[in-house]
């Protein structure tokens, strides 16, 4: 790829699929040791604990969280399914698919938030057990993300519909959303499920 | 291509262009280093004259006028509130916007060929949140019960509401750091993919300047460890906002499970890499002038990338040699040691390249050489004396003693400091058009170089002597009898240490608006930046230059009337 | 004979002008002896590297006619010298430091004395004081004839090894003994084994070496190590009017630690 450029012209590469690609990597790379870290830390703090009061999540709450998992799950299939379309250039296909993700997100959104009131109703709260802290932390650091998501899936939104050529845009926001998706799965078999 | 129509907002305050990002962390980097260095000041006065008021020249009229022990006094609160900030600014905002903000962004694009980074926009906003970070900083200031007080390391449960420390000036410390740290996230995205992508025709890897490689590692090492510290910012802000006992443990914890060591590992896993962070670009620029002042190439350029390549790498695994005394088991102990001992290799090793750079070389000893040949010495003594600390045995004796406290000046302090200076007076005429004053230079060095060595090395000897760290009245104890009078000495070289900075404030700030006008290489450089003349234009280089040949080709036997040839000149054939 | 001394002590305490503190432990002599022997090898190295940059700066500096010789360091030669030189370096003192290091922790620091001859002590440093405890004459802890001296104060018999567990009331404190050249985190929630012996009695300090808050400055406390009978008479002063603290806890039941263990049965 670095061979002697007959192109006298700037820029070289700077747009290209793989510079901009390789930023929204290392941007994935940076926030993945972020969870990393806080999910390796509620490890040691577990193992590492004499006494650990294992707080449990009433059923409805938790049947809520089983149904949000499986919400942005398919999120991501419908992303992925947008994403498809594009590369055979139809685009009020890709704009469908990538409607539906919007909405699966935001429906995720508001049943995290559901979910949270149901719980802090109930004396699941932060303060009441490490699990709980934890469960917070993550989700809410989660959903911080997903709100972040969600504005570059609008912002997405809006280049499909001004027609532009955006096959890697779409590439790119659908990295961070996949990123986003198994984030979650990994908190929730975390903490959750263990 | 001339969309070009700029006002002064989008073309100096929310500019896009990484010259002029960089020369706004350059500014930042300034204030801040000057901010942090008069914090030492005031430190080394309440050191040696404890419990009196501070004098005219200190600001003592104006300063801590509504102290607790009495007016203009800095008393045992404001004393640890001084060491935490001074660590914290020096660290997070006075060495990394100016080695890693100012310089990476000045010299990366320019000196592999490129046009500017890849991500305009997002270096915009990477300084912008600097910016707020410092806005969040300063404005613990304004707090009623102060700044944070406990160590620029904040060891939970002491950085908790636990310890007992009045005030939000440790939340604002948290929010404010992980806004610093978020700020040098997006700087290593962009400096890592402008580094990857936008190499002029022909600079392969091996062909870039070791200050563009010291600042690849460096911002490789940032995307990977500054996430980690932002989960350990985030978990102590919890504990210190919302009630969260993650970092609290025994007597006082109410919700068991809590585990204050988490914060240390987190920490150093981090605070590690963060020193070697800190310093990697400063050895590459060092590296990159000891060439050209020696007119002759870096001796063994590759092994020296190797070298720097594989201490980033290490890094990341000898975090424990901070933590031997908290009780972790021997055999992790003894692991810690022999990894951190192993990174005295590649260190000593690519040490040896630089004097085999002077070696047979033509030395010209010009105000940036005599900064980039004093980093050899203080970072020769200061690397020397971490072997104290790498030991066990030693440093069970050594550990949270002024030891440590003068080790690591030197190798931060002094060595990454000289290693800016040294880069401030070498690329002033690229950055401004215009000379430094030669003579205040060497005059600021040498005022530097001396005091602080007496200043440092001292800090060692007490800290052999057995006396321990952030101690704000050491005459509490009878075996530190001995140490006082040291103190009294050292307090001194620091205020020449403290005035010669001014000095360069002077020249610096001179030498922007009335320094010679410098031509367009003044240093017969071969590294690219110097092809251009300044004002460097928005777009760097006119054509895509092409790359011949390594960074340092001077002094090459092929070159007959000159003793330098440019990275994107051919050989005459 | 103060020059002799004094040149004696510029290479056998090395390049550090001050003095430590009196040395009265069994084992320190250890620490000293590796901080001296890197003090060596460092002067000698780091006085090569200044006399050579000297010579550089003296012989190759840039004047008329000299001109700089043309050498990329890169052959093999040069490679392999500057590795060996690096290795030599990593051989004379990295790999030694660790065997002495290694040899001092196997053999003193890490190795636990056991059996009945020792004298065991909790310690709970807070903030800004340091307590002991005791085990009293049935040599349980957490028993009722447990021992509470006034803070700060500890004594120990000399010439007898004296193993202290420690755990801290509230942040993380460090119990540092300078005339022993030893120190230990103490940190809430966790209790740290440390053991020592002194050879001398005297009264000595004790320091916080764990910065801990507004007065860790002054959260000094005084070791007394004396004979054994007057150990033992200091001892039973304490059964006559020390309190004997009533909360105590169990660390295995689960219950957050307050002042007084049960004594850790591992050593570390």
């Amino acid at each position: 790829m670095k061979t002697l450029s007959t192109v006298k012209e700037f820029p070289i590469n700077k747009n290209d699929h793989f510079t901009q690609s390789l930023g929204m990597i290392i941007t994935i790379g940076s926030l993945a040791m972020l969870f990393i870290t806080l999910l390796v830390s509620y490890g040691i703090l577990r193992v590492r604990a004499n006494i650990w009061n294992s707080q449990t999540i009433d059923t409805l709450p938790l049947i809520l969280i089983f149904i949000n998992t499986g919400v942005i799950l398919f999120s991501s299939y419908t992303y992925f399914k947008g994403n498809k379309s594009a590369v055979i250039h139809n685009r009020l296909t890709t704009q469908k698919w990538v409607n539906t993700t919007i909405f699966l997100g935001f429906i995720f959104l508001i049943f995290q938030i559901v979910i949270w009131f149901i719980l802090t109703s109930n004396g699941f709260i932060m303060t009441s057990s490490q699990i709980s802290a934890v469960f917070y932390l993550l989700s809410g650091l989660h959903g911080i993300h997903i709100i972040a998501g969600l504005i570059l899936l609008i912002w997405l939104n809006i280049k499909i519909q001004l027609m532009e050529n955006n096959h890697l845009h779409l590439k790119l926001v659908g990295m961070f959303w996949h990123f986003l998706t198994i984030v979650w799965i990994v908190i929730f078999s975390t903490v959750i499920i263990i | 291509m001339n969309k070009n129509h700029k006002s002064f907002w989008t073309k100096y305050i929310f500019s896009k262009d990484h010259k002029v990002i960089g020369k706004q962390f350059l500014w930042l980097g300034i204030f801040f280093l000057l901010f942090g260095g008069f914090q030492a000041m005031l430190i080394r006065w309440s050191l040696s004259n404890t419990m009196e008021p501070l004098p005219w020249w200190l600001f003592g009229n104006i300063l801590y006028q509504n102290s607790p022990v009495g007016a203009g006094i800095i008393g045992p609160d404001a004393y640890n509130q001084l060491f935490t900030m001074h660590g914290t600014i020096m660290i997070f905002w006075a060495i990394t916007p100016l080695l890693i903000g100012a310089f990476g962004n000045f010299c990366i694009p320019l000196q592999i060929g490129a046009p500017d980074m890849v991500f305009p926009k997002l270096n915009m906003i990477s300084f912008w949140v600097m910016f707020l970070a410092s806005i969040t900083l300063l404005a613990s200031y304004l707090l009623p019960q102060g700044t944070a007080a406990s160590g620029w390391t904040s060891y939970p449960p002491l950085s908790t509401p636990v310890g007992g420390i009045p005030g939000q000036g440790q939340t604002l410390w948290t929010l404010s750091l992980t806004l610093a740290g978020i700020s040098t996230l997006m700087g290593a995205i962009n400096y890592i993919t402008t580094i990857v992508r936008l190499r002029a025709p022909g600079m392969g890897y091996f062909k870039m300047p070791l200050t563009t490689w010291g600042l690849f590692l460096t911002s490789i090492l940032n995307a990977v460890f500054v996430p980690i510290i932002a989960a350990g910012l985030i978990i102590l802000l919890l504990d210190n906002v919302a009630g969260t006992q993650f970092l609290i443990a025994g007597q006082k914890a109410t919700i068991p499970g809590g585990d204050p060591l988490l914060y240390q590992h987190v920490f150093w896993i981090f605070g590690h890499p963060e020193v070697y962070i800190l310093i990697l670009p400063a050895w590459g620029v060092v590296s990159d002038l000891l060439s050209v002042f020696s007119r002759k190439p870096a001796f063994g350029y590759k092994v020296t990338v190797i070298c720097m390549s594989t201490i980033a790498a290490l890094s990341g695994i000898v975090w424990g040699h901070h933590m031997y005394t908290t009780g972790m088991s021997p055999l992790l102990g003894k692991a810690f040691m022999f990894l951190t001992l192993i990174i005295s290799i590649p260190s000593s090793i690519f040490f040896l390249n630089w004097l085999g750079t002077l070696w047979r070389g033509s030395l010209k000893f010009e105000v940036p050489m005599l900064f980039a040949m004093s980093v050899m010495w203080v970072f020769g003594l200061g690397g020397l004396t971490g072997l104290y600390n790498a030991t066990i045995t030693s440093d069970i004796y050594l550990h949270d003693t002024y030891f440590v406290v003068g080790h690591f000046h030197y190798t931060m302090a002094a060595s990454v400091m000289f290693g800016a200076f040294a880069a401030v007076y070498f690329w002033f005429p690229k950055m401004f058009g215009r000379k430094m004053n030669k003579k205040l230079g060497k005059i600021h060095f040498w005022f530097s170089f001396i005091p602080l060595n007496l200043v440092f090395f001292n800090m060692m000897v007490m800290g052999y002597a057995g006396h321990h760290r952030r101690i704000f009245n050491p005459s509490e104890y009878e075996f530190l009898k001995p140490v006082l009078g040291l103190n009294d000495f050292m307090t001194t070289a620091a205020f020449i240490l403290g005035i010669a900075q001014v000095i360069f404030v002077i020249n610096f700030v001179f030498s922007l608006f009335k320094g010679q006008k410098s031509e367009r290489n003044p240093w017969e450089a071969a590294t690219l930046e110097w092809t251009i003349d300044t004002p460097i234009p928005h777009g760097n280089f006119t054509e895509v230059p092409t790359i011949y040949h390594g960074p340092h080709e001077y002094g090459n036997p092929l070159l007959k009337d000159k003793d330098w040839i440019s990275q994107s000149e051919p050989f005459p054939l | 004979m103060n020059q002799v001394k004094k040149i004696n002590n510029f290479f056998f305490s090395g390049i550090w002008f001050l003095d430590p503190p009196k040395d009265v432990s069994v084992d320190g002599w250890r620490i000293d002896n590796v901080i001296q022997y890197i003090d060596v090898v460092i002067m000698i190295y780091f006085g090569i590297v200044a006399l050579a940059m000297l010579y550089f700066i003296i012989k190759y500096h840039a004047r008329p006619g000299h001109k700089a010789i043309y050498d990329r360091g890169d052959t093999k030669k040069h490679v392999g010298i500057t590795l060996g030189m690096g290795l030599l370096v990593f051989l004379s003192i990295d790999v030694v430091i660790e065997g002495l290091s290694f040899r001092d922790l196997n053999e003193a620091f890490w190795n636990f004395p056991k059996g009945d001859n020792v004298v065991r002590i909790e310690v709970m440093p807070q903030q800004f004081a340091w307590n002991f405890r005791y085990a009293g004459n049935d040599n349980t802890f957490g028993t009722e004839d447990d021992l509470i001296p006034s803070q700060n104060i500890m004594h120990i018999p000399v010439n007898k090894p004296v193993v202290i567990q420690i755990a801290s009331y509230d942040v993380i404190h460090s119990f540092y003994l300078p005339n022993f050249r030893i120190k230990i985190d103490a940190t809430p929630g966790m209790i740290n084994t440390m053991w020592f012996q002194a050879t001398e009695t005297g009264t000595f300090e004790i320091a916080c070496a764990e910065f801990c808050g507004n007065s860790h400055y002054r959260m000094k406390g005084y070791l007394t190590v004396e004979s054994e009978e007057d150990y033992n008479n200091w001892l039973q002063s304490l059964d006559e009017e020390g309190p004997v603290d009533e909360l105590w806890g169990d660390e295995d039941e689960g219950i957050p630690i307050r002042w007084g263990w049960a004594w850790k049965k591992e050593a570390i």
